[in-house]
């Protein structure tokens, strides 16, 4: 039980984001007033089964018209969704990422697919933050058009969680839509497929090579309320942390990386000698504390 | 350069800025006779102000009104 615990919470959120499930009957997506919240997680918001709206979707959606928003005075700058990302991600980081997100469980489940399988190469990591720079806010706010909207650069020609949540299950659904689906559409399901192959063969690779919204979260690893401890006095550097890690980090040289989606294998799995601990703001590093090993599996 | 997770004033080693005036943000604060990390505090406080400034200038209707509508861009048909 403890060990499929977070896939049951992964489980559990992808089932509630995604908690209209009339849709078969409506033919059509939810409506209601939960839109107006943000998925913490990758959830596209034109998913028929959706009940939140996507943070990532949203933030393009206010860079895109912010030219014509200032023009008419309404000065909407996304505040909303980048503060209620900033609490998510002040108080627990990367968390969202390991244990919400619709997109990371669909990742992991791919990759228990047995067969031979590859390490993602460092450099990368810093995909992730070109992507947020570029597509999400840059691009839609530099490139408009002539009444001032930008496109969502990363919802329209990256984005391969709208393709599968959304396009997919609404050219199903809706057969009139069938009639506009053009090259654009094939290179998007070109690129899910991408993914999904490279999901199978590799631990998340979306997450750790695109995902503009992981990278967001990871500014605040190092500064959330939650942070993991490391006690090299009992670690014995036997590499089952690292062995079992989906991002591939070291956590004896890296604790708190901003790669690390905080989903605590290392500590409720991995780690047998109680060398890895959590706190909630505190306390400081090298003071006496009792950690937090409740979670940590006795071996 | 050291900044132990946030938790102490960063140390310059080798670099050449002096992180001395960001003391009183890295200086911890004793709750109930813990020592607790004031960063995390700041940097939620500045995000719910991010949050109240959007909600009260109209943006979770914004939100609302794209979010209901079926998105053709996000899904690769528009």
């Amino acid at each position: 039980m403890r060990r499929y615990l977070r896939r049951i919470i992964q489980s559990l959120s992808a089932l509630l984001l995604n908690g209209y499930w009339y849709f078969p009957i409506s033919r059509t997506i939810y409506r209601g007033q939960l839109k107006s919240i943000c998925s913490p997680g990758l959830n596209c918001y034109s998913c028929p089964a959706a009940t939140t709206a996507c943070p990532l979707g949203a933030i393009q959606n206010f860079m895109a018209g912010m030219r014509a928003s200032l023009e008419a005075a309404r000065y909407h700058f996304g505040f909303y969704v980048l503060g209620w990302l900033g609490i998510i991600g002040g108080l627990v980081g990367r968390m969202p990422c390991g244990w919400i997100c619709p997109f990371g469980l669909i990742q992991d489940l791919l990759f228990n697919i047995p067969g031979r399988k590859f390490r993602i190469p460092y450099i990368l990591s810093y995909g992730p933050y070109i992507f947020l720079t570029l597509t999400v806010f840059i691009l839609p706010i530099w490139a408009v058009d002539a009444f001032g909207y930008g496109l969502l650069w990363f919802c329209k020609f990256i984005c391969p969680a709208g393709t599968l949540e959304a396009g997919l299950p609404l050219l199903v659904l809706q057969p009139t839509l069938r009639t506009m689906v053009g090259h654009l559409f094939y290179i998007k399901v070109a690129i899910l497929f991408f993914f999904v192959a490279w999901s199978v063969l590799a631990s998340r690779p979306f997450c750790r090579t695109v995902c503009p919204l992981g990278a967001f979260y990871s500014f605040f690893n190092r500064v959330s309320l939650f942070q993991l401890k490391y006690h090299p006095a009992k670690c014995t550097h036997c590499e089952l942390c690292h062995r079992d890690c989906p991002v591939d980090i070291k956590f004896y040289e890296s604790p708190n990386d901003s790669r690390c989606i905080r989903c605590l294998v290392c500590l409720r799995q991995s780690c047998a000698f109680g060398a890895i601990s959590w706190e909630m703001g505190g306390p400081l590093e090298g003071q006496s504390s009792k950690p937090k090993t409740s979670l940590v599996n006795s071996q | 350069m050291t900044f132990s997770h946030f938790g102490d004033v960063p140390k310059a080693c080798g670099f050449p800025l002096n992180f001395g005036f960001l003391h009183f943000v890295f200086q911890p604060v004793r709750v109930k006779g813990r020592q607790m990390r004031k960063m995390p505090f700041i940097i939620i406080s500045f995000f719910v102000l991010l949050l109240s400034a959007g909600v009260l200038t109209g943006e979770v209707q914004d939100v609302l009104e794209k979010a209901v509508s079926i998105c053709l861009d996000c899904i690769g048909i528009g």
